[in-house]
């Protein structure tokens, strides 16, 4: 399954990196020093770039896909690809950013498959047993069951739904990352807010 | 925006609720509308629900803890590795590629051959590991600043780094191809037979510090960027290692295991019968097998794991006794908020876990480490040794010539000034500090004693080498790079003509090489050839900078 979501992010990762200009502008001079240093493989500055963003990369991994055995392999895909992808990064955007997008283009088909099989197994689950009782009393259940709700969200919707809310990025930041117009990302985030609300209250 | 807020107060149902709870949850809804909204939840039971529930969404779920410590270096290799395996470039292109560099290889050689007398050696000559990093050194090396910000991250960039010094005690030593040592600096392949009436105190890379117990045998087997390797035959090796982000793990083996350590206080024991026994006073180190790498235990500061019974105890003095010189521990923070390494006075420091030890500071010392049931049988065997008063010599030949000891001659000129001053004061204060630092096993004490001096004496035209004592303490047994040169550089602004100048003008350099900052270390190595050319430390420069060579 792995070797799907890989393939589909080696597809749409870089591209756009190699046509941007060289005089990025939302590095620090010491951040571009960094990129420089990783190029050429040096393993202080692939080693700083890893502990800087790998909790980044984790909890936006845990926040998409929820409790997963995957979440160690898929980091380790995320920065591997990163990684051999530096020499294509220009810097027109900040590191975090451009780790979201490969983030996002690594999660892309694995987000659609779940999505799809999660959808078979609840449908199967409703027709066998009838809707359990949704009553959630303490905070913890509660934040099991907002879990389990996210997980029902359409992928593209619940993309940028976790972007937005749970990771702060503004529309126009997501925007970049997922390699859409601003409308459509906004657009989604409307969606995503009713289907989530339709979802509780269902 | 909801334009309930302006309507009168009519009717506010379930509906306008349940569509109103976005605006209300990210903090948008206006005051009236967000008492509407309250009002409306008091009042029902089901909005009340709905409402907890898209609070929980709303909030996000609670992210695991990040990867720290072994995990986080294992998935940094493990990112490594995949780099290299997820590097596949279309077949093409690696025929093309591959065709064209055969190609003009060919043509090149036949070309040279054809037109050239080339000697055949110069075919075939690899490039030398000693070229290879010195341009990675060239290529990363950069500016002064670039040096000083790579070596706050870490990392060994430089051969003149791969090497060990002798801090103090009393071993036979055996470098590579060499029948003994010949000065207290020593390359990796050197092997230690500890004197079994002292331990040794050595220094590795600049980053570790490290205790070798008597009658142990030890081995410096590796040091590359990524990887340093001990191999311990016998005995006890306490090591201190405080690993920043680039510095390589360090690997010890023993027969019966290999502890690999990310950064942490602890030692390693391998008894008569070659059984390992592993204990962590600070951090956290892997056990293996030292044939399969199979995990045996991860042991964690304040336990003692022995390899062969797999079973866990508690540190005992002699695990304490034989970690105590490595104490300079984490201190308190200069004006800058910098951290400042707090100098060894024989307590046990608050950041090492000894179970049963008082968190009081007065009683952290050995005596008040409980004993375990086989320590109280063999009273301290293997380290408790009877303190010989006889001078501690860093390093024996094999006919028993003694190697240099920079600091004991300082000290001992520095006491005798201080006899034909008559100056009893002074004289009895630097007494105390000679005693402290005579005996190896209580050298790492001489730098506060010798601190104290200072802040007593320090304006004293004759207490000026005690900077440099100090300077050379602090660098030894607490790797403080930056106290050691604020000190040398003080004792040479004040005695520039001092006899002991050379001497800092070389511990300058090596404090340079240790902390990385090869182009500081490569000027300051050409100016201590400029002034000393025939000097006591040629040879150890060279050995370091053989790129120097033409400075004289």
């Amino acid at each position: 399954m792995l070797e799907h979501v890989e393939n589909f992010a080696i597809a749409h990762a870089q591209p756009n990196e190699a046509a941007a200009s060289e005089s990025g502008t939302f590095l620090s001079p010491e951040e571009r020093q960094l990129v420089a240093r990783a190029r050429v493989g040096e393993h202080r500055a692939l080693r700083q770039i890893y502990s800087t963003y790998q909790a980044q990369v984790r909890a936006h991994l845990y926040r998409l896909l929820g409790q997963d055995a995957e979440i160690d392999d898929l980091t380790q895909i995320v920065f591997a690809r990163a990684f051999n992808a530096l020499d294509r990064f220009q810097g027109n955007s900040s590191l975090g950013t451009w780790l979201y997008r490969i983030t996002a283009n690594t999660t892309h088909n694995l987000l659609r498959q779940r999505f799809r099989r999660e959808r078979v197994k609840t449908a199967l689950n409703w027709f066998n047993s009838g809707r359990t009782a949704n009553v959630g009393s303490t905070r913890v259940e509660a934040r099991d069951e907002a879990h389990r709700i996210l997980q029902q969200l359409r992928p593209d919707l619940r993309e940028v739904f976790v972007l937005y809310h749970y990771e702060g990025l503004t529309l126009q930041e997501i925007s970049e990352i997922l390699e859409k117009p601003i409308s459509t990302i906004g657009d989604r985030l409307t969606r995503a807010r009713k289907q989530l609300r339709d979802l509780v209250v269902a | 925006m909801s334009n309930r807020e302006t309507q009168p107060r009519t009717r506010y149902s379930c509906q306008e609720a349940r569509e109103d709870s976005e605006l209300v949850l990210s903090d948008r809804a206006t005051a009236v509308l967000r008492e509407r909204y309250d009002e409306h939840l008091r009042s029902c039971r089901d909005c009340r629900r709905v409402h907890r529930a898209l609070y929980a969404v709303y909030e996000g779920p609670i992210v695991p803890a990040a990867s720290a410590g072994l995990r986080e270096e294992k998935e940094f290799h493990a990112i490594l590795r995949r780099m290299k395996t997820e590097r596949v470039e279309p077949w093409y292109r690696r025929w093309a590629v591959g065709a064209t560099v055969g190609g003009l290889a060919t043509a090149a050689a036949v070309l040279t051959l054809t037109l050239f007398d080339v000697a055949p050696e110069a075919l075939s000559l690899p490039p030398s590991e000693d070229d290879a990093h010195h341009q990675l050194a060239g290529a990363f090396g950069g500016s002064a600043a670039d040096e000083a910000a790579h070596s706050a991250e870490g990392g060994i960039d430089h051969p003149a780094q791969s090497y060990g010094r002798v801090v103090g005690g009393l071993a036979l030593i055996l470098p590579p191809g060499e029948q003994a040592a010949s000065s207290n600096t020593f390359p990796v392949g050197t092997r230690f037979s500890v004197d079994p009436d002292q331990s040794l105190q050595v220094g590795l890379v600049g980053k570790i510090v490290a205790n070798f117990t008597p009658s142990s045998e030890i081995e410096w087997t590796a040091a590359s960027p990524s990887l340093l390797e001990l191999q311990v035959e016998r005995g006890i090796a306490a090591v201190r290692y405080d690993r920043r982000a680039s510095d390589p793990v360090l690997q010890i083996r023993t027969p019966t295991a290999v502890v690999r350590v990310i950064g942490t206080v602890f030692t390693v024991e391998v008894q008569d019968d070659s059984n390992t026994i592993v204990s962590v006073l600070r951090g956290q180190v892997e056990v293996l097998h030292p044939k399969t790498n199979r995990l045996l235990a991860e042991v964690e500061s304040g336990f003692r794991y022995d390899v062969a019974k797999s079973t866990f105890d508690d540190p005992g003095k002699t695990e304490v006794e034989a970690a105590l010189p490595l104490s300079n521990d984490h201190g308190k923070e200069d004006a800058a908020g910098a951290e400042v390494l707090a100098l060894a006075d024989g307590r046990i420091p608050a950041g090492w876990n000894v179970p049963g030890l008082p968190e009081d500071p007065r009683f952290r010392t050995v005596d008040y480490v409980p004993a375990r049931a086989s320590e109280s049988n063999a009273a301290g065997v293997t380290v408790a040794r009877s303190r010989r008063p006889e001078r501690a010599v860093a390093v024996e030949t094999r006919d028993g010539r003694q190697v240099d000891d920079e600091g004991e001659d300082i000290i001992a000129r520095l006491t005798r000034d201080a006899e034909l001053t008559r100056r009893k004061e002074l004289r009895g204060a630097l007494d105390s500090c000679r005693g402290l630092y005579e005996s190896v096993e209580t050298r790492y004490l001489a730098a506060k004693c010798l601190s104290t001096f200072i802040d007593k004496y320090g304006d004293d035209p004759l207490a000026v080498e005690g900077y440099l004592l100090v300077g050379i303490l602090r660098m030894d047994y607490a790797l403080d790079y930056d106290a050691a040169e604020v000190a040398f550089q003080t004792f040479l602004r004040r005695a520039p003509n001092h006899a002991s100048a050379e001497v800092a003008l070389y511990r300058m350099l090596l404090a340079s090489t240790e902390n990385g900052r090869i182009s500081e270390a490569l000027e300051r190595g050409r100016k201590y050839l400029q002034r000393y050319p025939n000097g006591k430390y040629v040879g150890k420069v060279l050995q370091r900078f053989p790129e120097l060579k033409s400075e004289l």
